[in-house]
Protein backbone atom coordinates (compact mmCIF):
# COMPACT_ATOMS: atom_id res chain seq x y z
CA UNK A 1 0.00 0.00 0.00
CA UNK A 2 1.26 3.31 -1.14
CA UNK A 3 2.18 6.00 1.65
CA UNK A 4 -0.56 8.04 0.41
CA UNK A 5 -3.05 5.44 1.35
CA UNK A 6 -1.86 4.96 4.65
CA UNK A 7 -2.20 9.18 5.27
CA UNK A 8 -4.56 10.31 8.03
CA UNK A 9 -5.79 12.49 5.74
CA UNK A 10 -6.43 9.69 2.87
CA UNK A 11 -7.77 7.21 6.01
CA UNK A 12 -10.39 9.66 6.94
CA UNK A 13 -11.96 10.75 3.67
CA UNK A 14 -11.47 7.27 2.15
CA UNK A 15 -13.73 5.72 5.60
CA UNK A 16 -15.77 9.70 5.30
CA UNK A 17 -16.67 8.17 1.71
CA UNK A 18 -16.97 4.57 2.45
CA UNK A 19 -19.87 5.05 5.25
CA UNK A 20 -21.80 7.97 3.15
CA UNK A 21 -21.64 6.27 -0.23
CA UNK A 22 -20.28 2.64 0.25
CA UNK A 23 -16.95 3.54 -1.38
CA UNK A 24 -14.81 0.39 -1.09
CA UNK A 25 -11.33 1.65 -0.92
CA UNK A 26 -10.62 2.25 2.31
CA UNK A 27 -11.62 -1.71 3.13
CA UNK A 28 -7.78 -2.62 2.12
CA UNK A 29 -6.63 -0.40 5.01
CA UNK A 30 -8.67 -2.27 7.30
CA UNK A 31 -7.37 -4.77 9.53
CA UNK A 32 -9.83 -8.08 9.63
CA UNK A 33 -9.56 -9.89 12.70
CA UNK A 34 -11.35 -13.69 14.29
CA UNK A 35 -14.77 -14.07 11.99
CA UNK A 36 -15.06 -10.56 11.48
CA UNK A 37 -14.09 -9.47 8.23
CA UNK A 38 -12.85 -5.88 7.30
CA UNK A 39 -15.99 -5.58 5.37
CA UNK A 40 -18.61 -6.39 8.30
CA UNK A 41 -16.43 -4.14 10.45
CA UNK A 42 -16.89 -1.14 8.16
CA UNK A 43 -20.63 -2.30 8.31
CA UNK A 44 -21.32 -1.62 11.53
CA UNK A 45 -20.22 2.05 10.87
CA UNK A 46 -22.24 2.57 7.75
CA UNK A 47 -25.50 0.96 9.58
CA UNK A 48 -25.05 2.96 12.71
CA UNK A 49 -24.74 6.12 10.91
CA UNK A 50 -28.02 5.39 9.01
CA UNK A 51 -29.97 4.00 12.07
CA UNK A 52 -28.88 7.08 14.71
CA UNK A 53 -29.99 9.93 11.55
CA UNK A 54 -32.80 8.01 11.63
CA UNK A 55 -34.04 8.03 15.17
CA UNK A 56 -33.00 11.69 15.33
CA UNK A 57 -35.17 12.14 12.29
CA UNK A 58 -38.19 10.61 14.50
CA UNK A 59 -37.47 12.65 17.28
CA UNK A 60 -37.71 15.72 15.53
CA UNK A 61 -40.48 14.49 13.53
CA UNK A 62 -42.21 12.34 16.16
CA UNK A 63 -45.81 13.12 14.38
CA UNK A 64 -45.07 12.96 10.67
CA UNK A 65 -44.01 9.54 12.01
CA UNK A 66 -46.68 8.45 13.33
CA UNK A 67 -48.76 10.47 10.76
CA UNK A 68 -47.03 8.58 7.74
CA UNK A 69 -46.49 4.88 9.76
CA UNK A 70 -43.61 3.51 10.44
CA UNK A 71 -42.91 2.10 6.77
CA UNK A 72 -43.04 5.11 4.61
CA UNK A 73 -41.68 7.70 7.13
CA UNK A 74 -38.84 5.45 7.81
CA UNK A 75 -38.67 4.65 3.92
CA UNK A 76 -38.63 8.79 3.01
CA UNK A 77 -36.35 9.60 5.81
CA UNK A 78 -33.72 7.31 4.56
CA UNK A 79 -33.65 8.50 1.39
CA UNK A 80 -33.32 12.15 2.71
CA UNK A 81 -30.14 10.65 4.64
CA UNK A 82 -28.81 9.60 1.79
CA UNK A 83 -29.28 12.91 -0.30
CA UNK A 84 -28.53 15.41 3.21
CA UNK A 85 -24.90 14.71 5.03
CA UNK A 86 -25.18 16.71 8.03
CA UNK A 87 -23.25 19.91 7.89
CA UNK A 88 -23.83 20.40 11.68
CA UNK A 89 -22.07 19.75 14.73
CA UNK A 90 -24.99 18.94 16.50
CA UNK A 91 -28.09 16.14 15.37
CA UNK A 92 -30.27 18.98 17.05
CA UNK A 93 -30.00 21.12 13.26
CA UNK A 94 -30.46 17.82 11.25
CA UNK A 95 -33.80 17.79 9.47
CA UNK A 96 -34.34 21.54 8.64
CA UNK A 97 -34.71 20.40 4.66
CA UNK A 98 -37.02 17.60 5.48
CA UNK A 99 -40.11 19.47 4.90
CA UNK A 100 -39.28 21.19 1.57
CA UNK A 101 -38.01 17.64 0.53
CA UNK A 102 -41.40 16.05 1.05
CA UNK A 103 -43.29 18.89 -0.95
CA UNK A 104 -40.72 18.27 -3.62
CA UNK A 105 -40.93 14.52 -3.79
CA UNK A 106 -45.15 14.98 -3.30
CA UNK A 107 -46.03 17.61 -4.28
CA UNK A 108 -49.94 16.56 -4.46
CA UNK A 109 -50.10 15.70 -1.00
CA UNK A 110 -48.12 18.69 1.20
CA UNK A 111 -50.30 17.70 3.81
CA UNK A 112 -46.90 15.86 4.54
CA UNK A 113 -44.62 19.14 4.34
CA UNK A 114 -47.28 21.29 6.35
CA UNK A 115 -46.93 18.57 9.27
CA UNK A 116 -43.52 18.59 9.11
CA UNK A 117 -42.77 22.71 9.19
CA UNK A 118 -44.76 22.74 12.02
CA UNK A 119 -43.25 20.64 13.97
CA UNK A 120 -39.67 22.07 13.13
CA UNK A 121 -41.10 25.49 13.78
CA UNK A 122 -42.07 24.39 17.34
CA UNK A 123 -38.96 22.75 18.18
CA UNK A 124 -37.28 25.93 16.51
CA UNK A 125 -39.26 27.91 19.26
CA UNK A 126 -39.01 25.11 22.14
CA UNK A 127 -34.61 26.36 22.75
CA UNK A 128 -35.11 29.90 20.79
CA UNK A 129 -33.39 32.59 23.52
CA UNK A 130 -34.53 33.69 26.60
CA UNK A 131 -35.74 37.18 26.51
CA UNK A 132 -38.15 39.33 28.55
CA UNK A 133 -41.77 40.33 27.26
CA UNK A 134 -44.22 42.65 27.83
CA UNK A 135 -47.34 42.40 29.45
CA UNK A 136 -50.98 44.32 29.22
CA UNK A 137 -49.03 46.04 32.22
CA UNK A 138 -46.09 47.49 30.67
CA UNK A 139 -48.30 48.14 27.27
CA UNK A 140 -49.96 50.75 29.85
CA UNK A 141 -46.78 52.16 30.61
CA UNK A 142 -46.55 53.54 26.88
CA UNK A 143 -47.26 57.38 26.45
CA UNK A 144 -50.07 58.27 24.28
CA UNK A 145 -48.62 60.02 21.94
CA UNK A 146 -45.90 57.11 20.91
CA UNK A 147 -48.16 54.70 19.65
CA UNK A 148 -48.11 56.68 16.07
CA UNK A 149 -44.65 55.68 15.71
CA UNK A 150 -43.89 52.72 17.88
CA UNK A 151 -42.87 49.11 17.18
CA UNK A 152 -42.28 46.05 18.80
CA UNK A 153 -39.95 43.12 18.44
CA UNK A 154 -41.26 39.76 18.66
CA UNK A 155 -40.20 36.97 21.02
CA UNK A 156 -37.54 34.96 19.44
CA UNK A 157 -38.62 31.68 18.11
CA UNK A 158 -42.00 33.49 17.16
CA UNK A 159 -43.10 32.86 13.18
CA UNK A 160 -45.59 32.34 10.77
CA UNK A 161 -46.23 29.62 8.55
CA UNK A 162 -48.13 29.71 5.10
CA UNK A 163 -49.65 26.02 4.95
CA UNK A 164 -51.81 24.20 2.27
CA UNK A 165 -53.63 22.70 4.87
CA UNK A 166 -55.76 22.99 8.28
CA UNK A 167 -52.49 21.52 10.17
CA UNK A 168 -54.08 22.24 13.61
CA UNK A 169 -57.04 19.50 13.84
CA UNK A 170 -54.03 17.16 12.57
CA UNK A 171 -51.58 17.58 15.32
CA UNK A 172 -53.95 17.87 18.25
CA UNK A 173 -55.29 14.56 16.93
CA UNK A 174 -51.53 12.72 16.44
CA UNK A 175 -50.82 14.37 19.91
CA UNK A 176 -53.91 12.86 21.75
CA UNK A 177 -52.79 9.23 20.32
CA UNK A 178 -56.20 9.35 18.22
CA UNK A 179 -57.18 8.55 14.38
CA UNK A 180 -56.71 12.01 12.82
CA UNK A 181 -60.13 12.88 10.38
CA UNK A 182 -58.80 13.57 6.33
CA UNK A 183 -56.99 16.52 6.48
CA UNK A 184 -58.55 19.23 4.97
CA UNK A 185 -56.70 21.50 1.85
CA UNK A 186 -57.75 24.94 3.15
CA UNK A 187 -54.79 27.60 3.26
CA UNK A 188 -53.98 28.10 6.72
CA UNK A 189 -51.75 30.89 8.66
CA UNK A 190 -50.22 29.16 12.01
CA UNK A 191 -48.40 31.22 14.38
CA UNK A 192 -45.73 29.17 16.44
CA UNK A 193 -44.21 30.87 19.50
CA UNK A 194 -42.99 29.81 23.22
CA UNK A 195 -44.83 31.22 25.96
CA UNK A 196 -42.78 30.39 29.22
CA UNK A 197 -40.95 27.05 28.60
CA UNK A 198 -43.68 25.68 26.05
CA UNK A 199 -44.28 26.40 22.77
CA UNK A 200 -47.33 26.70 21.39
CA UNK A 201 -49.05 27.69 18.19
CA UNK A 202 -52.46 28.41 17.04
CA UNK A 203 -54.39 29.29 13.46
CA UNK A 204 -54.56 32.67 12.78
CA UNK A 205 -56.38 34.48 10.26
CA UNK A 206 -55.49 36.69 7.06
CA UNK A 207 -56.00 40.47 8.38
CA UNK A 208 -53.97 39.06 12.34
CA UNK A 209 -51.31 37.18 10.31
CA UNK A 210 -50.75 40.10 7.60
CA UNK A 211 -50.14 42.72 10.91
CA UNK A 212 -47.89 40.39 12.78
CA UNK A 213 -45.90 39.84 9.88
CA UNK A 214 -45.72 43.46 9.40
CA UNK A 215 -44.70 44.25 12.89
CA UNK A 216 -42.12 41.11 12.20
CA UNK A 217 -40.92 43.54 9.04
CA UNK A 218 -40.17 46.52 11.39
CA UNK A 219 -43.28 48.36 10.63
CA UNK A 220 -45.05 50.58 13.44
CA UNK A 221 -47.97 48.98 15.42
CA UNK A 222 -50.13 51.91 13.52
CA UNK A 223 -49.10 51.37 9.86
CA UNK A 224 -49.64 47.31 10.14
CA UNK A 225 -53.18 47.75 11.64
CA UNK A 226 -53.62 50.71 8.26
CA UNK A 227 -55.45 47.47 6.64
CA UNK A 228 -58.12 47.71 9.55
CA UNK A 229 -58.54 51.84 9.05
CA UNK A 230 -61.96 51.63 6.62
CA UNK A 231 -63.57 48.79 9.32
CA UNK A 232 -66.23 49.98 11.90
CA UNK A 233 -64.93 48.36 14.81
CA UNK A 234 -60.92 48.65 13.46
CA UNK A 235 -59.54 50.13 16.32
CA UNK A 236 -61.27 47.61 18.57
CA UNK A 237 -60.15 45.06 16.27
CA UNK A 238 -56.22 46.23 16.74
CA UNK A 239 -56.36 46.80 20.63
CA UNK A 240 -58.13 43.24 20.99
CA UNK A 241 -54.77 41.66 18.85
CA UNK A 242 -52.36 44.11 21.28
CA UNK A 243 -53.61 42.61 24.17
CA UNK A 244 -53.84 38.82 22.69
CA UNK A 245 -50.33 39.03 21.79
CA UNK A 246 -49.24 40.73 25.04
CA UNK A 247 -50.94 37.85 27.06
CA UNK A 248 -49.15 34.85 24.90
CA UNK A 249 -46.00 36.56 25.52
CA UNK A 250 -45.18 37.49 21.98
CA UNK A 251 -44.16 40.63 22.41
CA UNK A 252 -40.55 41.04 23.31
CA UNK A 253 -39.70 44.97 23.33
CA UNK A 254 -41.12 48.54 22.08
CA UNK A 255 -38.88 49.92 19.29
CA UNK A 256 -39.37 53.35 19.15
CA UNK B 1 -2.68 0.42 44.30
CA UNK B 2 0.13 2.26 44.34
CA UNK B 3 0.23 5.25 46.45
CA UNK B 4 2.88 7.27 44.34
CA UNK B 5 -0.07 7.37 41.82
CA UNK B 6 -2.16 9.20 43.96
CA UNK B 7 0.41 11.80 44.86
CA UNK B 8 1.24 12.43 41.07
CA UNK B 9 -2.90 12.27 40.40
CA UNK B 10 -3.52 14.65 42.87
CA UNK B 11 -0.59 17.18 40.94
CA UNK B 12 -2.39 17.15 37.55
CA UNK B 13 -5.96 15.73 38.17
CA UNK B 14 -9.09 17.88 39.73
CA UNK B 15 -10.25 16.01 43.30
CA UNK B 16 -12.46 13.04 43.19
CA UNK B 17 -15.81 14.05 43.34
CA UNK B 18 -17.18 10.41 43.75
CA UNK B 19 -19.84 8.71 42.14
CA UNK B 20 -22.15 10.54 39.54
CA UNK B 21 -24.57 9.98 36.45
CA UNK B 22 -25.17 11.19 33.19
CA UNK B 23 -27.62 13.69 33.34
CA UNK B 24 -30.39 13.02 30.86
CA UNK B 25 -33.86 14.65 29.73
CA UNK B 26 -35.92 11.60 31.46
CA UNK B 27 -34.67 12.24 35.01
CA UNK B 28 -35.56 15.78 35.52
CA UNK B 29 -38.33 15.38 37.33
CA UNK B 30 -36.42 13.23 39.48
CA UNK B 31 -34.34 16.10 40.03
CA UNK B 32 -36.43 18.38 40.54
CA UNK B 33 -38.60 16.74 43.26
CA UNK B 34 -35.91 16.26 45.69
CA UNK B 35 -32.08 15.46 46.02
CA UNK B 36 -30.95 12.30 44.49
CA UNK B 37 -28.12 9.85 45.53
CA UNK B 38 -25.63 10.71 43.45
CA UNK B 39 -22.47 13.06 43.43
CA UNK B 40 -21.77 14.73 40.61
CA UNK B 41 -23.89 15.07 37.01
CA UNK B 42 -22.26 14.79 33.70
CA UNK B 43 -24.00 16.94 30.77
CA UNK B 44 -23.32 15.90 27.16
CA UNK B 45 -22.14 19.51 26.40
CA UNK B 46 -23.79 19.60 23.04
CA UNK B 47 -27.65 19.17 24.22
CA UNK B 48 -26.73 22.60 25.98
CA UNK B 49 -25.14 24.50 22.73
CA UNK B 50 -28.56 25.78 22.31
CA UNK B 51 -29.57 29.78 22.22
CA UNK B 52 -32.24 29.32 25.50
CA UNK B 53 -35.22 27.83 26.48
CA UNK B 54 -36.27 24.90 29.05
CA UNK B 55 -32.84 23.18 28.39
CA UNK B 56 -30.17 25.81 30.04
CA UNK B 57 -33.61 26.93 32.46
CA UNK B 58 -32.65 23.18 33.91
CA UNK B 59 -28.90 23.06 33.17
CA UNK B 60 -28.85 25.38 35.87
CA UNK B 61 -31.19 24.49 38.04
CA UNK B 62 -29.17 21.25 38.40
CA UNK B 63 -25.72 23.25 38.71
CA UNK B 64 -26.64 24.73 41.46
CA UNK B 65 -27.34 21.69 43.13
CA UNK B 66 -24.40 19.52 42.13
CA UNK B 67 -21.73 19.57 40.78
CA UNK B 68 -21.00 18.87 37.11
CA UNK B 69 -18.37 17.70 34.17
CA UNK B 70 -19.09 18.76 30.64
CA UNK B 71 -18.99 15.68 28.50
CA UNK B 72 -18.69 16.74 24.37
CA UNK B 73 -19.19 14.81 21.35
CA UNK B 74 -18.29 16.71 18.59
CA UNK B 75 -15.17 18.04 19.17
CA UNK B 76 -12.93 15.88 16.54
CA UNK B 77 -10.04 16.52 17.72
CA UNK B 78 -8.42 13.29 15.29
CA UNK B 79 -9.80 14.66 12.10
CA UNK B 80 -7.23 16.60 9.73
CA UNK B 81 -8.95 19.30 9.83
CA UNK B 82 -8.83 19.98 13.63
CA UNK B 83 -11.51 21.37 15.90
CA UNK B 84 -13.63 24.03 14.42
CA UNK B 85 -13.37 27.28 16.05
CA UNK B 86 -16.63 28.75 16.26
CA UNK B 87 -17.16 25.00 18.12
CA UNK B 88 -14.64 25.30 20.66
CA UNK B 89 -15.87 29.14 21.55
CA UNK B 90 -19.34 27.64 22.04
CA UNK B 91 -18.22 25.24 24.33
CA UNK B 92 -15.95 28.22 26.22
CA UNK B 93 -19.27 29.74 26.67
CA UNK B 94 -21.12 27.01 27.95
CA UNK B 95 -17.89 26.48 30.13
CA UNK B 96 -18.18 29.49 31.53
CA UNK B 97 -21.81 29.30 32.52
CA UNK B 98 -21.46 25.82 34.23
CA UNK B 99 -18.24 26.19 36.11
CA UNK B 100 -17.16 22.44 35.51
CA UNK B 101 -14.66 20.32 37.14
CA UNK B 102 -13.74 19.36 33.95
CA UNK B 103 -14.03 19.15 30.42
CA UNK B 104 -13.83 16.02 28.20
CA UNK B 105 -14.20 14.79 24.29
CA UNK B 106 -13.57 11.97 22.77
CA UNK B 107 -10.17 10.29 21.26
CA UNK B 108 -11.26 9.89 17.42
CA UNK B 109 -12.99 12.25 14.44
CA UNK B 110 -16.04 12.91 13.72
CA UNK B 111 -15.97 13.44 10.15
CA UNK B 112 -14.18 14.46 6.94
CA UNK B 113 -14.54 17.61 4.21
CA UNK B 114 -17.14 19.58 6.61
CA UNK B 115 -19.52 16.94 6.58
CA UNK B 116 -20.46 15.13 10.09
CA UNK B 117 -21.30 11.72 10.37
CA UNK B 118 -22.05 11.94 14.31
CA UNK B 119 -20.38 9.44 15.28
CA UNK B 120 -16.91 8.61 17.00
CA UNK B 121 -14.69 7.15 14.48
CA UNK B 122 -11.08 5.85 15.43
CA UNK B 123 -8.13 6.85 14.51
CA UNK B 124 -5.29 4.72 12.90
CA UNK B 125 -2.17 4.79 15.57
CA UNK B 126 0.58 6.26 13.89
CA UNK B 127 2.86 8.92 14.96
CA UNK B 128 1.18 11.23 12.34
CA UNK B 129 -2.03 11.30 13.89
CA UNK B 130 -0.48 11.30 17.05
CA UNK B 131 1.68 14.34 15.97
CA UNK B 132 -2.28 15.86 14.89
CA UNK B 133 -4.21 14.90 18.22
CA UNK B 134 -1.69 16.15 19.66
CA UNK B 135 -1.18 19.70 18.17
CA UNK B 136 -5.57 19.74 17.89
CA UNK B 137 -5.50 18.89 22.06
CA UNK B 138 -3.31 21.77 22.76
CA UNK B 139 -5.16 24.20 20.66
CA UNK B 140 -8.24 22.97 22.57
CA UNK B 141 -6.60 23.54 26.03
CA UNK B 142 -5.25 27.17 24.47
CA UNK B 143 -9.00 28.16 24.26
CA UNK B 144 -10.78 26.72 27.13
CA UNK B 145 -7.29 27.92 29.46
CA UNK B 146 -7.35 24.37 30.95
CA UNK B 147 -5.98 20.46 30.31
CA UNK B 148 -8.81 18.71 28.51
CA UNK B 149 -10.17 15.26 29.31
CA UNK B 150 -9.87 12.70 26.62
CA UNK B 151 -11.88 9.52 26.56
CA UNK B 152 -10.80 6.24 24.86
CA UNK B 153 -13.52 5.22 22.15
CA UNK B 154 -14.92 2.03 21.62
CA UNK B 155 -13.80 0.91 17.88
CA UNK B 156 -15.32 -1.82 15.36
CA UNK B 157 -12.23 -1.51 13.34
CA UNK B 158 -8.48 -1.12 13.29
CA UNK B 159 -6.49 0.24 10.50
CA UNK B 160 -3.57 -1.74 9.05
CA UNK B 161 -1.60 1.23 8.90
CA UNK B 162 -1.24 1.51 12.67
CA UNK B 163 2.82 1.32 14.12
CA UNK B 164 1.09 1.22 17.62
CA UNK B 165 -1.45 -0.49 19.83
CA UNK B 166 -4.39 1.98 21.12
CA UNK B 167 -3.13 1.97 24.87
CA UNK B 168 0.81 3.07 23.65
CA UNK B 169 -1.28 5.66 21.16
CA UNK B 170 -3.44 6.91 24.10
CA UNK B 171 -0.61 7.62 26.64
CA UNK B 172 1.77 8.83 24.16
CA UNK B 173 -1.40 11.19 23.18
CA UNK B 174 -1.82 12.35 27.42
CA UNK B 175 1.84 13.26 28.08
CA UNK B 176 2.94 14.57 24.53
CA UNK B 177 -0.62 17.24 24.89
CA UNK B 178 -0.40 17.70 28.20
CA UNK B 179 -3.77 16.36 28.54
CA UNK B 180 -5.95 14.33 30.80
CA UNK B 181 -7.37 10.94 30.15
CA UNK B 182 -11.46 9.57 30.66
CA UNK B 183 -10.97 5.74 30.99
CA UNK B 184 -13.94 4.02 29.72
CA UNK B 185 -13.75 0.82 30.76
CA UNK B 186 -16.68 -0.44 29.12
CA UNK B 187 -15.14 0.66 25.68
CA UNK B 188 -11.89 -1.22 26.42
CA UNK B 189 -13.63 -4.50 27.43
CA UNK B 190 -15.69 -3.78 23.94
CA UNK B 191 -12.78 -3.07 21.63
CA UNK B 192 -11.11 -5.83 23.61
CA UNK B 193 -13.46 -8.93 22.46
CA UNK B 194 -13.53 -6.66 19.00
CA UNK B 195 -9.96 -6.72 18.44
CA UNK B 196 -8.23 -9.65 20.18
CA UNK B 197 -6.24 -7.54 22.96
CA UNK B 198 -6.24 -8.12 26.93
CA UNK B 199 -8.06 -5.50 28.44
CA UNK B 200 -6.16 -5.43 31.54
CA UNK B 201 -2.93 -5.02 30.07
CA UNK B 202 -4.20 -2.02 28.35
CA UNK B 203 -5.41 -0.46 31.19
CA UNK B 204 -2.09 -1.24 32.82
CA UNK B 205 -0.12 0.40 30.13
CA UNK B 206 -2.28 3.53 30.67
CA UNK B 207 -0.50 6.80 32.55
CA UNK B 208 -2.30 5.96 35.92
CA UNK B 209 -1.25 9.51 37.08
CA UNK B 210 -3.64 11.35 34.38
CA UNK B 211 -6.77 9.58 34.43
CA UNK B 212 -8.88 12.39 35.65
CA UNK B 213 -12.47 9.75 35.18
CA UNK B 214 -14.00 6.77 34.41
CA UNK B 215 -16.77 6.17 32.34
CA UNK B 216 -19.25 2.60 33.22
CA UNK B 217 -21.80 1.47 30.54
CA UNK B 218 -23.85 -1.18 28.85
CA UNK B 219 -22.98 -3.01 25.57
CA UNK B 220 -24.52 -5.28 23.25
CA UNK B 221 -23.15 -8.82 22.78
CA UNK B 222 -23.70 -9.89 18.95
CA UNK B 223 -21.29 -13.00 19.58
CA UNK B 224 -18.72 -12.18 16.40
CA UNK B 225 -18.57 -8.59 18.30
CA UNK B 226 -19.50 -6.98 21.05
CA UNK B 227 -21.24 -3.05 20.33
CA UNK B 228 -20.82 -0.14 22.50
CA UNK B 229 -25.05 0.54 22.94
CA UNK B 230 -25.39 2.26 26.48
CA UNK B 231 -28.34 0.54 26.30
CA UNK B 232 -27.87 -1.96 29.31
CA UNK B 233 -26.86 -2.37 32.78
CA UNK B 234 -23.14 -2.60 33.12
CA UNK B 235 -22.24 -5.98 32.22
CA UNK B 236 -20.33 -8.11 34.60
CA UNK B 237 -16.91 -8.80 32.61
CA UNK B 238 -16.88 -4.68 32.99
CA UNK B 239 -17.52 -4.78 36.22
CA UNK B 240 -14.00 -7.29 37.00
CA UNK B 241 -12.19 -4.62 35.01
CA UNK B 242 -13.71 -1.61 36.76
CA UNK B 243 -11.91 -3.46 39.40
CA UNK B 244 -9.03 -4.33 38.27
CA UNK B 245 -8.51 -0.75 37.25
CA UNK B 246 -9.67 0.65 40.90
CA UNK B 247 -6.72 -1.93 41.90
CA UNK B 248 -4.43 0.07 40.50
CA UNK B 249 -5.80 3.40 40.11
CA UNK B 250 -7.39 4.10 43.46
CA UNK B 251 -10.43 5.79 43.66
CA UNK B 252 -11.29 7.57 40.91
CA UNK B 253 -14.19 9.68 39.81
CA UNK B 254 -16.55 6.88 38.05
CA UNK B 255 -20.05 7.53 36.56
CA UNK B 256 -22.86 5.46 34.59
CA UNK B 257 -23.69 6.47 30.76
CA UNK B 258 -26.97 5.28 29.95
CA UNK B 259 -28.26 6.45 26.29
CA UNK B 260 -31.40 4.47 25.34
CA UNK B 261 -33.79 2.16 27.22
CA UNK B 262 -32.90 4.52 29.92
CA UNK B 263 -34.52 2.79 33.22
CA UNK B 264 -36.15 4.82 36.96
CA UNK B 265 -33.04 7.07 37.68
CA UNK B 266 -33.47 4.98 40.78
CA UNK B 267 -32.28 1.90 38.91
CA UNK B 268 -29.66 3.99 38.06
CA UNK B 269 -28.69 4.87 41.41
CA UNK B 270 -28.76 1.11 42.45
CA UNK B 271 -26.36 0.46 39.81
CA UNK B 272 -24.30 3.16 41.01
CA UNK B 273 -24.31 1.72 44.24
CA UNK B 274 -22.66 -1.65 42.91
CA UNK B 275 -19.64 0.90 41.61
CA UNK B 276 -19.57 2.24 45.00
CA UNK B 277 -19.75 -0.96 46.14
CA UNK B 278 -16.55 -2.63 44.57
CA UNK B 279 -14.52 0.90 44.99
CA UNK B 280 -15.16 0.50 48.71
CA UNK B 281 -13.87 -3.46 48.23
CA UNK B 282 -11.13 -2.37 46.91
CA UNK B 283 -9.63 0.33 49.21
CA UNK B 284 -10.45 -1.75 52.03
CA UNK B 285 -8.28 -4.47 50.60
CA UNK B 286 -5.55 -1.89 49.99
CA UNK B 287 -5.72 -1.32 53.50
CA UNK B 288 -5.59 -4.62 54.66
CA UNK B 289 -2.13 -5.06 52.30
CA UNK B 290 -0.69 -1.84 53.87
CA UNK B 291 -1.15 -2.99 57.15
Amino acid sequence: MSTEHTSLAWLQDALHQHILHGDERVAAAVQSHGSLPAMDRLKIYRDAYRWRLLEVMQDHFAQTHLYLGDEFFNSEALAFIEAHPSEHHSLRDYGLAWPDWLSGRYPDDTDMADLASLEWALRSAFDAPDRPTLGLADLGQIPAEAWATLGFQLAPGATLLHLNHAIAPLWQSLHAEQTPEPVQAIPTTVLVWRQGWQPHFRSIDRAEAAALQAVMDGESFSDACAPLASAADGEATAGQWLRTWAREGLLASVQA
Amino acid sequence: MNRDIATQRSALCAPNPGFGLGLRTTHYADFVREPQGVDWLEIVSDNYLVPGGKPLHFLDTFRSQYPMVMHGVAMSIGSVAGPDSAYLQRIKALMQRVQPLWVSDHLCFTGAGGESLHDLLPLPYTTEALRTVVQHIQQVQDVLGRRLVVENVSSYLQYTASSMDEAQFLGAVAQEADCLLLLDVNNVYVSSVNHGFDARAFIDALPAHRIQQIHLAGHHDHGTHIVDTHDHPVADPVWQLYEHTLQRLGPVASMIERDDHIPPLIELIDELDVARGIAARVLRDAHKVAA
